[in-house]
């Protein structure tokens, strides 16, 4: 009565297994298990003839209390196997640690060889009653934790062998930041970010940044003065930063061709150009100002009463000679030093040096003789 | 309607993000008196045992005791915190229907990357034989990797007896 009646447990219990095993493709072993279990479950009904009726039907027999034999009750649970002990009991002093936790892993009590505890007590009956915190045996806060058991100074020190065959010697070229700048003068920065989710892809690691130095690129007055005005900007430190498509290679791209597309246009000179004044200039010009059309008409005013006057000495302007004209003026010495003097006055701003400067080249561009010099 | 007024003055001067992001607590919570969630009643025979986990209450979270779950989400500007939150309920549930009886600690996920990491302390006089065990192991990670999208690799350990994780008497 009692053999029939197993068998027909085992069946159903492997029958339930393998339902859930067969949706969720398991593990192969597991279905091996299976179909062992159906083919003893065949034996058993064709073994089992008491069990039909005259058309050769089995018969349901309903299990009662009591049934399942006693070896079987115990061989469902280990409690009767006595303990392992723990490993940390057969540990050699001299062992090698990096073998016994090679990587990242929780904490286990059987494993690690220190008599650890962690927890707090509030009165010294908690616990075991010693007035300690709890153990390591079953404590689960120390599961809680991050623990670096996987990077003592020996695991480093086999990782740092492991590598050391990819690495290759630091180029002497590149010893010095300056170095470094001259030789790679484009700055790429990406960011990578580390989270937890299903998912490794982070939509905040598509922007790409370029920093350089503009003063790195081959650039005329003109086409620094129309970077300066596409930019928007007239530092030196340029940081070009986008995260308008969905891929940072994308973003990559797009740099490149927005710093080659900037870089072309401002060397582009356009038929409208010509009609700038001073006050489209981001810089002080004094080629364009008014000051110059000024000094230009007043040179030539006393050029032309110059050349009435045979006598050289006796000239208002003696460093103008005869054949100067109304375009060679601006190559005159005492006219240089004045543009100069008044463009550092505009650019630079008023103070006891620019003054000076701005005074003493006006004197010498109109040959004005103090008391001072007079005297000496 | 007086209550209220404040509350929308709030509302306007505080932006929604700023409600929904909360970012790392630094100090120790303060406001604790009268707290009774998740607090164990002294029993009258005082003979009520409480692993270490029960005995300290929730506020001592951070302070006497850690979390349960440890992720990222909660940091400043990372997102998916309803999702891991209900992800780990079902992992719990998930563990406590397919290692029946024999759990006897909580169950602490931690996720690293894409990986889940799922600890607890079985009691190995309750635990199924060993072969068995083994196939439960195979068939939780597989089933979890299925359902939740990435990789799930259950820590198990064992402890001999309930007792071990007995904390206190309350």
């Amino acid at each position: 009565m009692a053999a029939p009646m197993n068998s027909r447990c085992i069946s159903c219990y492997n029958y339930s297994l393998s339902h859930v095993i067969n949706s969720a493709k398991v593990l192969r072993s597991s279905s091996r298990l299976v179909s062992d279990a159906a083919s003893s479950r065949k034996d058993a009904v064709i073994g089992s003839t008491d069990d039909k009726d005259s058309k050769g039907f089995r018969r349901y027999q309903m299990k009662k209390f009591g049934d399942i034999p006693m070896e079987r009750k115990g061989s469902r649970f280990t409690a009767m196997v006595k303990p392992i002990a723990p490993r940390y009991t057969k540990m050699p002093v001299n062992q090698d640690w990096t073998n016994v936790w090679p990587t990242a892993q929780t904490f286990k009590w059987s494993v690690v060889p220190l008599p650890l505890k962690q927890g707090y007590l509030k009165n010294k009956m908690e616990a075991a009653g010693d007035g300690l915190p709890p153990q390591k045996r079953g404590n689960t806060e120390l599961i809680k934790i991050p623990n670096f058991l996987h990077l003592t100074p020996k695991h480093i020190e086999k990782h740092c062998k492991a590598i050391k065959k990819f690495c290759t010697e630091w180029p002497s070229e590149l010893d010095t930041v300056k170095d470094m700048d001259y030789h790679f003068p484009l700055e790429v920065i990406t960011e990578d970010y580390c989270f937890s989710s299903p998912s490794v892809r982070d939509p905040r690691a598509r922007t790409v940044t370029f920093k350089f130095k503009a003063s790195d690129l081959e650039m005329d007055s003109h086409a620094r003065d129309k970077w300066q005005k596409l930019l928007k900007s007239r530092d030196d430190k340029v940081t070009l930063k986008a995260d308008r498509c969905p891929l940072r290679k994308q973003n990559y791209d797009y740099l490149q061709y927005l710093l080659t597309a900037l870089y072309f246009e401002s060397w582009k000179v356009e038929p409208w150009e010509a009609e700038m004044t001073q006050e489209d200039m981001l810089d002080y010009s004094w080629d364009l100002s008014h000051s110059k059309t000024n000094v230009v008409n007043i040179i030539n005013k006393y050029r032309e009463k110059d050349q009435t006057i045979e006598d050289p000495t006796k000239r208002r302007l003696p460093y103008v000679s005869d054949d100067v004209s109304p375009d060679t003026v601006t190559s005159l010495e005492p006219v240089k030093e004045y543009k100069q003097s008044v463009e550092e006055l505009n650019m630079t701003g008023e103070n006891i040096t620019t003054i000076n400067n701005y005074k003493e080249s006006v004197l010498k561009l109109l040959n004005v003789q103090t008391k001072s010099n007079n005297s000496s | 309607m007086a209550a209220l007024i404040p509350l929308r003055k709030c509302c306007q001067t505080i932006s929604i993000p700023y409600i929904a992001s909360r970012g790392i607590q630094t100090s120790v919570i303060l406001q604790k008196k009268n707290v009774r969630a998740g607090v164990y009643k002294i029993s009258t025979k005082k003979n009520v045992p409480l692993t270490y986990e029960e005995a300290k209450a929730p506020y001592k979270l951070g302070v006497e005791k850690s979390w349960n779950t440890w992720n990222t989400t909660n940091l400043k500007d990372e997102g998916r915190k309803s999702e891991t939150l209900i992800e780990d309920e079902f992992i719990r549930n998930f563990m406590m229907g397919t290692w029946h009886r024999m759990i006897v600690s909580d169950i602490v996920i931690k996720r690293k990357h894409n990986m889940i990491n799922i600890a607890f302390y079985v009691n190995r006089r309750r635990s199924l034989a060993i072969s068995k065990v083994y196939f439960l192991v195979g068939y939780t990670e597989e089933l979890l990797s299925c359902l939740l999208k990435c990789p799930v690799k259950l820590e198990i350990q064992s402890v001999e007896s309930d007792k071990d994780m007995i904390f206190k008497y309350i």
